[in-house]
Formats: structure tokens, sequence, C-alpha cells
């Protein structure tokens, strides 16, 4: 049984493939395209999936689509979403979904329709190893609902509770996010970045944004926000209320807004922790599975599990719309099978291409780069990059299959000493530019994770922080509060990103490394050996290991390579940053 | 909305009905209706008071990428460092002065007014100033140029409005090549359904000629244009008509799809079409000038009829009647919606000739100055480099009129063109070398034969051996896999400068991302042009073409673009598919082969959508091999079949797969859709499509 899982059209689309109820490929459209959160039809995604199973469009047996649009329409007709565009109503075609599959893909066979958070539920629930679990899913909005309260067991999930728009916790984040001068659907995790920075002074007045009813609901106090116009997510209100104007796009932050950040941090957590308690008391389970936009927050993630009553958390990886992809074909082949996917507790997300050492030398041979080929001499590459480590560079890492999700996991990251002092500084200013108060994070030997981080169980995924509490002075990937998002290592997953760790140490003492995305700000994180090269080259990493090649910059000039990639790549981004896309 | 900032729960019912009926195939309209008004206090939720931009208005302080300074107390227009990115497409000049002394002349227009391929070391505006300054005229002159390649109507307009600034006394508008997106660009939904519901009822001829009345106004709102901000403020317009490159041009692949016919008629097409190729091939001209008269009157929307009886008539001598049929076919792509090489349709010419003489702007009529000219020529390789932009003849030609027209304007004195001598400017060998270089990419990227850029090779070789570096840069970036601007031969060229004719020379020998393309036809013609200063690379290019593309185990795509495309022509508002469709008879796929192990496996997954016949199927076939190497019968569904082709079928190097696709008439089903390719696949059927076409080679046993 062959399930393609589709989801597109608002943001971050993306496509998999589950195939005899296992997850063979999954990949976000935005990394082909090379155009930011690209919401498109993933036709790239889709063709790498079939060809990573083998298949042809003639072997698929269904698409199984993220959301009901139907109910999305009756939302946007309700909200006025679609009074800002009144000629959509005059185009509008019931089919228009599967006449774009069938123009674009050249699929023509059945199409499934799953409700968006019930996707979302089952991203989580089907891939978290649990026979049993309480699930919430919390996000900005699906077709109606933006949060929802469940509970999976065996192959039945059953979604409850939900919370209607516009009452939403992730518009609620989004807003704040604005009014500090972040883009949306893009600047949440800034924001999460930011309120370490900041003290909860302003808790009291966040919390006048929204009020809490009994069992799973919530209501926002609409007076606050203006996203249903369209034009802005916060209205007059909210300027008032803060007594602060709303920062200007991309301005440093100051103390104001660290203080805003954490304020609405609090507010969140102190939501969400009663929401889990509600949901707790509801199913009785001691596992929690959740997804959606929100579920990347992992700070709230992490005083969940310490404060809340479950004993286990699984926070999908691609906890946000990408993520709904495998979520409904998840529950197609629920559907079509009686059966939940045969798929145990998802270990990684490394469901992405790879590039053959043949695909990679023939590259680099055709341009003017010099590097060292170690197919033949895989413990010297791993020595010569913990060895460039240690001495303070930063390493572009490449290699084996892409992780999905937005974090990357080992194959295509950014890798540093984390007890450089101004590793942080200088990573965020000149390899990533970006702002600078933004952390970095940690990936760690599974076996070494106790002893440095308050961490007792697997953490693969980086969703949730802890607190740092190493021997070794780790100022890189330590937050100002002290926590860190944590990445365990394990040598099943991912043998060469595990060995590059035990090279590490052994040079180093050092069983941990900084791994943030391979990207710069603004682009989506790479995919090809080419686009690393781009990255490499137009930023100030020091040494690219492409699989079993490397790349000193020391070794090569680049300035007229740099030149002509920075000539031809104008930045892209696939939605709007200044309100959320409900369109 | 209520207190709360919210709309009504009360409207949740409404909605969600309405959402039900709209995505009801048979909602009631009414019902429908009556929704819509019960909802209007939620659609009515936008804001008021958003400012639209008018994209006709012009900021006070520039003109194009050149904004008003203030020096030593006068205004200069100096380039705008933030239109930098920008600048390659204008005139390279910095600085335009105050006006002094000098008459001033205006040239508007689009790349053929930039003399594309020479530019900035020859160009029009060069040209006309030259031969203004030879004239010995009483007042002196100056030209400003603010022609811009890739200039468009709308472009066009707002220039009018801004040269103003400039205090012309005259202004030449040399464009109408880049009108065409902005005519399709121009049709509204109940516009695509109107020309949808004529071709219904009234085929092709009525389609068309409705079509030609829509743009014709287009036409007609733009001399308004000209006339409201430059007539009508005493500022004398010379509007110049661009030709064609009518002889040398041929229509490509998405112009050649079969436009739906009532039953029999493409039938007959394709029979004739036979018959005219097996007439060329015997040197019967009489027998394939008749097979040519066949194909225009069974399938009047197909250029290959037309190009084919002009080619005809002017084995003949008859010129008139092959200028027309050259123009109508390449005329036709304008009903088309398909999106190829840039021209001035017969009815922007036509319009113009009509209209603007009586707003008083005075028109050169390029084709007929080109028709007087060469009575017994049609336009071709000798006036332009591609398809309108015009050789160093052709320039001195036009700008021989323009003066001739300007002389008029300023002097108030009638002279006879033949006393306006072209200038003596003339580009040095190195820049006619690298124009023909440039122009051999270009046609190539454009989809035109082999023999044409042979033909810009050998010149530019025979120019200058200074093309011979580039041109062996091109040829090795060219060749491989990865995307151009990695490869050092493409640093090198970049560095170099050479080619800075070539739109600045970087970004314009750039792939497209993910549609890089094998060039065959055009590193084979390098090769060819290299060959005769005694540089040998044949050999050395396909050992790259093999090292970069060879077939092994694990197989290829043959749909990636280097082996499914040789040109970048593509279809305008289609959503780009990631599967290959067929809309003529055959499609070409190229592989390279290494020449050993036990052949090569195929598989492909395709189908002829809406289209069964047991009769009739798909036939493969190879290189020269005569007959098929397999057959797939015919099928609405995806199939996917598997085939073989062995050591003996195959050469070392490059192979050419084609997959002829049987025409089958297929009765016109009316579409009730809004899509943009469902209308398409009705007027134009897809013959075949294609969702995975791979080989890989097989082991020796």
């Amino acid at each position: 049984m062959n399930i393609i899982g589709i989801s597109a059209y608002y943001h971050d689309s993306a496509c998999c493939l589950l195939q005899d109820g296992v997850l063979r490929a999954a990949a976000e459209e935005e990394r082909f395209t090379r155009i930011k959160a690209d919401p498109s039809l993933p036709k790239y995604a889709f063709k790498y999936c079939l060809e990573e199973g083998g298949l042809t469009i003639a072997d698929v047996d269904c698409i199984a689509y993220y959301e009901d649009p139907r109910k999305k329409l009756a939302r946007q007709l309700w909200s006025g979403a679609l009074g800002r565009k009144p000629d959509l109503l005059k185009r509008f075609e019931p089919d228009w979904i599967e006449q774009q599959m069938e123009a674009i893909l050249g699929y023509d066979g059945p199409v499934q329709y799953f409700d968006h958070h019930s996707s979302h539920a089952a991203s989580s629930y089907y891939f978290s190893g649990f026979e049993n679990s309480a699930i919430l899913t919390v996000d900005g909005v699906g077709e109606w609902a933006t949060t929802t309260y469940g509970v999976g067991s065996g192959a039945g999930l059953n979604i409850f509770e939900e919370v209607e728009f516009p009452d939403s916790l992730g518009l609620l984040y989004s807003t704040i996010t604005s009014y500090l001068g972040f883009g949306v659907n893009d600047g949440e995790y800034k924001v999460m970045g930011l309120a370490p920075y900041g003290k909860p002074v302003y808790a009291d007045k966040i919390r006048q944004l929204i009020i809490q009813e009994k069992g799973g609901q919530y209501r926002l106090n609409m007076k606050y926000f203006g996203f249903l116009s369209g034009n802005c997510m916060y209205s007059d209100g909210l300027i008032e209320l803060l007594e602060r104007e709303p920062a200007k796009e991309d301005s440093e932050p100051g103390q104001v807004q660290a203080d805003v950040a954490k304020s609405l941090q609090v507010v969140l957590e102190e939501v969400l922790l009663e929401k889990a308690h509600y949901l707790f008391e509801e199913t009785g389970c001691e596992n929690l599975c959740m997804a959606g936009g929100v579920a990347l927050n992992c700070v709230a993630n992490g005083q969940i599990l310490r404060k809340g009553p479950f004993k286990q958390l699984f926070v999908q990886p691609a906890a946000n719309d990408a993520g709904c992809s495998i979520g409904a074909a998840a529950l197609a082949h629920v559907q079509r099978t009686g059966k939940r996917p045969g798929q145990k507790r998802l270990s990684h997300v490394y469901l992405g291409p790879a590039y053959t050492a043949r695909e990679i030398g023939n590259f680099l041979e055709s341009t003017s780069i010099r590097f060292k080929d170690c197919r033949d001499d895989n413990d010297r590459l791993l020595t010569l990059t913990a060895n460039k480590i240690q001495e303070g560079n930063v390493i572009g890492w490449f290699n084996g299959r892409m992780e999905f999700g937005p974090r990357s996991l080992g194959a295509r990251s950014i890798l540093a000493d984390p007890r450089h002092p101004e590793m942080r500084d200088r990573i965020n200013a000149m390899v990533k530019k970006r702002e600078a108060f933004r952390p970095f994070a940690p990936a760690i030997l599974y076996e070494r994770a106790r002893q440095h981080f308050e961490l007792d169980h697997c953490s693969p995924f980086m969703l949730e922080t802890c607190p740092v509490r190493s021997p070794l002075s780790l100022p890189a990937i330590t937050h100002i509060d002290g926590s860190a998002r944590v990445q365990t290592v394990h040598r099943e997953t991912n043998p060469q990103f595990y060995d590059l760790l035990v090279a590490f140490e052994k040079v180093s003492g050092c069983p941990i490394v900084l791994n943030t995305s391979f990207n710069v700000k603004g682009e989506p994180i790479v995919c090809t050996p080419e686009d690393a090269l781009r990255c490499f080259v137009t930023s100030d990493i020091d040494w690219l290991v492409l699989g079993n090649f490397i790349i000193d910059r020391k070794e090569n000039d680049l300035e007229l390579l740099k030149f002509v990639l920075l000539h031809l790549t104008p930045n892209k981004s696939g939605v709007r940053h200044d309100v959320y896309t409900f369109i | 909305m209520n207190l709360d900032n919210r709309p009504s729960e009360s409207l949740k019912p409404l909605a969600k009905e309405l959402s039900a009926l709209l995505w009801s195939k048979n909602g009631d309209a009414g019902k429908k209706i009556e929704l819509f008004r019960q909802l209007q206090p939620a659609l009515d939720a936008r804001e008021p008071g958003e400012r639209k931009e008018d994209p006709q208005e012009v900021p006070e302080d520039t003109v194009g990428i050149w904004k008003r300074i203030s020096k030593e107390g006068k205004l200069f227009f100096r380039r705008d460092f933030d239109q930098r990115a920008d600048w390659l497409s204008w005139a390279d000049v910095h600085d335009i002065p105050p006006k002094g002394n000098r008459r001033r002349i205006v040239l508007l227009g689009e790349s053929v007014a930039r003399g594309y391929y020479y530019d900035p070391y020859y160009n029009v505006a060069k040209e006309l100033e030259a031969i203004l300054k030879a004239q010995r005229l009483t007042v002196e002159t100056e030209i400003i140029d603010l022609a811009r390649t890739g200039m468009g109507m709308q472009d066009l307009c707002r220039m009018m409005r801004s040269c103003i600034r400039l205090e012309p006394d005259a202004v030449i508008i040399f464009g109408g090549n880049n009108w065409e997106l902005e005519f399709t660009g121009s049709l509204e939904p109940e516009d695509q359904e109107n020309i949808q519901q004529t071709f219904y009822t009234h085929g092709f001829p009525g389609m068309k000629t409705l079509m030609e009345q829509k743009f014709s106004r287009l036409v007609s709102d733009l001399l308004g244009c000209a006339d409201t901000t430059l007539v009508g403020k005493g500022i004398p317009v010379i509007m110049m008509i661009p030709e064609f490159n009518l002889r040398d041009w041929k229509s490509v692949e998405p112009e050649q799809g079969m436009m739906w016919m009532p039953d029999g008629a493409n039938e007959k097409w394709l029979c004739a079409r036979d018959a005219a190729r097996e007439a060329k091939k015997n040197r019967d001209m009489d027998r394939f000038g008749v097979a040519a008269a066949e194909m225009v009157g069974a399938n009047p929307a197909h250029p290959l009829g037309f190009e084919w009886l002009g080619e005809f008539h002017a084995h003949c001598g008859q010129y008139e009647e092959a200028r027309k049929a050259f123009a109508t076919a390449r005329d036709l792509i304008l009903f088309t919606g398909r999106f190829c090489a840039p021209r001035c349709y017969g009815l922007i010419q036509d319009g113009i000739l009509k209209e603007a003489p009586a707003l008083g702007i005075r028109v050169i009529d390029l084709p007929a100055v080109f028709a007087h000219e060469w009575p017994d020529h049609i336009p071709n390789r000798d006036q332009f480099l591609d398809y309108c932009h015009l050789t160093i003849e052709g320039i001195k030609l036009a700008m021989r009129h323009a003066a001739r027209e300007v002389i008029e304007v300023l002097t108030g004195k009638s002279i006879p063109v033949s006393s306006v001598r072209a200038s003596a400017l003339f580009p040095d060998k190195n820049v006619l070398a690298i124009a023909h270089f440039g122009a051999a990419i270009h046609n190539s990227h454009t989809g035109q034969p082999a023999e044409l850029l042979r033909y810009h090779c050998a010149r530019a070789i025979g120019y200058s051996p200074e093309a011979k570096q580039p041109m062996m840069e091109f040829m090795d970036f060219a060749t491989r896999r990865s995307s151009s601007i990695f490869c050092k031969s493409f640093e090198k060229i970049a560095a170099g400068r050479k080619m800075r004719q070539y739109d600045g020379g970087v970004v314009s020998l750039a792939n497209p991302a993910r549609r890089k393309l094998l060039d065959v036809d055009l590193v084979d013609a390098i090769v060819n042009a290299l060959h005769t200063v005694n540089i040998h690379l044949g050999e050395e290019i396909g050992e790259l073409r093999t090292k970069e593309h060879h077939i092994g185990p694990e197989g290829i795509d043959l749909l990636e673009s280097f082996y499914s495309r040789t040109d970048y022509n593509s279809f305008i508002g289609v959503p780009d598919s990631i599967v290959y469709g067929a809309r003529t008879t055959e499609s070409l796929f190229r592989f390279v082969f290494q020449g050993d192990g036990s052949g090569l496996a195929f598989s492909i997954t395709c189908r002829t959508p809406g289209r069964e016949d047991d009769g009739k199927c798909i036939g493969i076939f190879v290189n020269d091999v005569p007959g098929p190497i397999a057959k797939v019968p015919m099928g609405a569904r995806w199939t996917t079949n598997h085939f073989t082709i062995g050591p003996g079928q195959l050469r070392k190097g490059l192979n050419t797969l084609r997959i002829g696709w049987p025409y089958t008439f297929q009765p016109l089903q009316p579409v009730h859709s809004t899509s943009h390719h469902m209308k398409l696949k009705q007027v134009y059927p897809v013959l075949g499509e294609i969702s995975a076409l791979r080989v890989r080679a097989l082991q020796v046993e």
C-alpha cells in the first residue's frame, strides 16, 4: 500500500510516502525550490518521494490531503478573509485541488481529505510508539480548530474537544511576534529565544489578552487583535495596553521587547499547563503527544514535561504544517487497513534525499574548488574535522539523507565548538547573519547526556529544553537562563555524526558540538551539494564536509565564486510576514 | 461585527452552508447569492483606506534608472545606485546632463533599440547620433538613449511621461516586440471564458478575430498615451515599427502543438505534412508547395504550413506572398498562450500604421522599408542576429530612416533617404565576434535549427579568434551536470568579461534553476567552428559528455531538462508540471551511451489522456533504426512499460530516443472550469504524457 501525504497552499508545503505503513520519505518543498516556506503544491517533493520508494505514479494508491478545504472555506467566509479578495468566489471551483494535482503532478487517482488538526494529531500519535496517549494539538488555525484535545488508543484516534477560531494560542503568539518586529510564521521562534533575556513584567497585561474558560476552552479578547482585518495582527488596543509603539521590523530588540517576550512565554506556559492538566483528567493517559506549530515551542514543552501530569511526552519533530502530510498519510492508512501504521516510535527524521560520492565528486571536479577526497579514509575525515572544530572553526556538515522538519540534526548542520566564548556571536553575525540574541543548541552523544544536562531520556529531535549541568564551560550553547535545547545523537540512526562526536571527544574531551541549521537567514536549510556549497561560499563557514569530501576555505580563493553566487541569488519567501496567511 | 470585534456566531451556519454549496457541483446559484448577501457583514470586514499603488505613477525625480540630482546649481539625472541590478538593461551612461543648446532627441524602446548584442560598444543611439552629426545640420543634436532591454507597454507609457523631464525636442519610440505578455495579461477571467466559448462555437477563426479586437484596443491605448503625454504637449513623436526575421525564424515546439480542429482536419494536416517532408527531401518543390497549401487549408492555426508555404513562394521568387505567409506563421502564437521569442505582431504594425498618423505621430514602417530596400529578398540573418535584433546592416538602414524623420522635424526640410548616409561607425571585430556568439546562444535557447547556430559560430570565429576562449569555456560548463554558475569555466567567462555584450555576460549565461540544457546542437556548432582555427575538441567534449551523463546501473531520469528539452520556451500561465506533456506527434530525448555493457534498460510510465484506441500504439524509436524498437498500447491510465535496447542499436556518445504519439480525433467537450490548464488542454489537446522515463545500464553477464 503506497500512500502519499500532502500539505500545501498555506505555508510549509510538504510531501511524504508511507509505504505499507512505514515512512519511507518526506521532504518540504521549500528545500527544492529554495523559496522559504513555499506554499505551492509540493511537486518536487512528490517526485522525490516516488523515486525514493522506487515507485511510479501508477503505484500510488491514494493521496492523503492534510485539511478539509470545504470546512476551511466556511471559516474564511465567516471570518471575512475572503472579503479582501472578492474575486476568489467568482473563480472558485469545487475540485480545484484535484485539478491542480492532475495538472501539476499528473495524478488523477483517489484523494482523501482529513481535518487539519486530525492530521497534526495523527502525525504525532501514530509515530510516538505509544499504545495509547493523550493528544494535544495547538497552532494558528486549521479549518476552524486552533486547539484540539484527543486520545489515541491502538489504531483509533478520537478528538473530543476543540477550540475554534479566532480563539487561538498560535495567533496570540504570532500577534506578539509581529508587535515585537518579527515576521509572522517565521519569527515566533526568535521570540522564544528572546524571552530568557526578559522579565515577566508585562505578564498581567498579556493575561488580559486571553480569557481562560472551563475545560479546554479559552477566548481571546479580540479588541487587542487585528488579524481578522487581514492588515495587521494587532490592534491599537494592544499598543495602548502595552503602552509602547510596536517595534520596527528587524530592529534590534531592547529590554522592553525582551520583557514582553518573556511575559508572553510565561502566559503561554501557564495556559498550556492548565490545558495539559485538563487533558490528563479527561483521558487518564500517562503519555502525551503534541503537534501543531505551537508545539515547536520547546521551552513550553520542557515545562509541560517537568511540571505537568504526564510521564512521557512525544512531540513530532515536524510539528508544523509540513508534518501534517505524514499525519494525513497515517490516517489514510488506518482508514484503508484498519491498522495503525507499522511504525515504532519515530527514531529519526532522515527522510529526505541523499547524494552519492560520485555525484558529489563530479560536482566538485567541475568547480574551481580545491578539496580533499576522503572516500577511502573516513577516519581521516572525522579526525581532521574534529580537529578543526577544536581549533575554533565553523564547519558546514552535509551528510546522508536530509532531515524532515525545521531542525537540523546532523545531516544538514553547521557545527562548532560549544566551549568557545565568542562562537555564538560569530556564527550569528558572520555565518547565519541573524540577530545576535539567538541561542544555539547542542548535539551530544546520547551516552554522555546525563553528565552534562538535566536530561534522563532520549531527545533526538531538539524539541525540549533542559538545564545545563556540565562540568565544562559551554557558553556557545547555554542560553542566558542556563538552559539548552538538546539533541541526543545515537549511533543506530546517524553513525557518521555519532562518530564525529566521538572523534571530537577524543581530541577535546568534550562530547558536545554546537549544532545549528545549515542555512543563512531568510533561506531554507540546504538540500543539495550545490546549496551547501553556495551557503559555504557566501558565509563565514571555515570548513565544509560534503559527504566524503572536505573543502577548506584557507586553501581556496572564493571571491570570484562568491561574487557570481551573490549576483545571481535573490532571496525569496513564499509567504507574507506581516500578517498570518489565511488564504 | 459586534463589540468583541469578531463576526457574529449566528453567521457560522450560513458560512458553512455557503461553503457546502460552493463545493457542490450543482449548487443552487440563487441560494449562493442570497447567502453571500447575508454574509456581507463578514465579507465587508476589511479596513478601508488601503492605498493601492497606481502602476502608472512615476516618482517625480526619476527617468528610468536615472535620478535627479543637483550639482553645481544644475539639475542632472544620474544613475540610481539602488537600481544597479538593472543598469545592464539600459544605456551605459552615468549622467544625463541638463539640456544645453543642442536639440535633444530622446530614444525610447526595447532591446531592439538597444542594439542588443553590440551594446554598449555600438548601438542604435550611437549610430543615429553619428549619422546626424555627419549631416552637418544647422542645429546640433544629441541623442538621449532611454531604451531598455525588456521594456513592455506599461513601462513604455511610464517612460513617455517621465522623459518630458529631459526636455526633448523629439521622441523616437522603437518598440512593439515585447507587448505580448501584456496582451495576454490583460485578459480577465470573463475574457478567457468568452474566448473559450467563441472557440466552441466559431472555432479558431472566431477566436482569432475576438482576440485581435481585444488586443488592438491596447495598441490604441498606447498610441493614446503617446498623444496625451507627448504630441499633445507639442513634442513630435516618431514611431518605428520593428520588423522580424521572417526568413530564418522557425516555429518551435510549443508553437507547433496541434490546435483542436473538426473531425478529419488534423489527419489531413498530418498527411499533408508527411507529403511535404517527403517532397522537400526529394527536392520536388512543386509538390512541396501543394502539400504546404494543403496543410494551411486543413489547420490554419498551425505555423508550420505557413512557414513551408513561405519557403515555397520564396523559392519561386514570389516575395510578397512569401512575406505574407511567414508573417502569418509568426503571428499565430499570439492566440495560443505560449511564450516564445518576442515579435512585433501584424496587428500591432497595422494598428500603428492606421491610427498613429491621425494623432500626428510620424511612422517609420521598417517592414516596408526592408521590403523596399530588398525587393527580391525576405529579411533574414543578414539583417537579423535572431528573431528581431538587428545586425549592423539592419541598424544602419533603420537609423538612416530615423535620421531623415528627425531632420524633417527639426528643420522642416524633407530630404530623401538616399541623401542620408550611414555613419562610419563600425564595432571592432572582437565585438562582432561576440555578437555572433551571443546570437548563437540565444538562438539555441529559443529553439532555432542547428544550421543557424553553425552559421553564427562560424561568423564569430571568422571575425576574431578572440571568440574562441569564451566559446571553449561555454562548451565546458554547458556540458556539465552542475549548475553553470558553479563551474570553473563559468568563473573564467565571468571574470574575463568578454561576454559583456550578452546582457552583461554573467546572468545571461547562467541556466535557470532545474532547467539546464545539454545544448548539444550549440556545442557541436562550436566544435565545428573551432575546428576551422585548428582547435579540435570534438573528442574531448564527447568524453566530457560521457563522464557527466553516463548511464550506470543506478540509472538516470530522462525527464531531466538535459535530456528532454532543447530550449527555454514555455506556456504562459500553465502551472509548471513535473509531467512531460506532448502536444505534437513526436517527442525527442537525448542520452549518452558510453559504449560498454549489454545495452540499456528503459522504463516509461505514460498515458494518452482521454484517448484509447486498440488499433494504435505509441511507438518508440532509437536513432535511425527503422521501425519501432518498442510499442506501448494507447491508454488513458498511467501504465509502466519496460524495454531494452541492445548495444548494436546504440551509438557511442549521443543517442536519440523518439516517441511517436498517435493522433486520434476526440470530439470537443466544453470545459466548465476557470483553470487555464484545462482550457488549454481543450484547445491544444495533449497527445501523450510521461510521468517517468528512466534508463539504466544493463550489466555484462
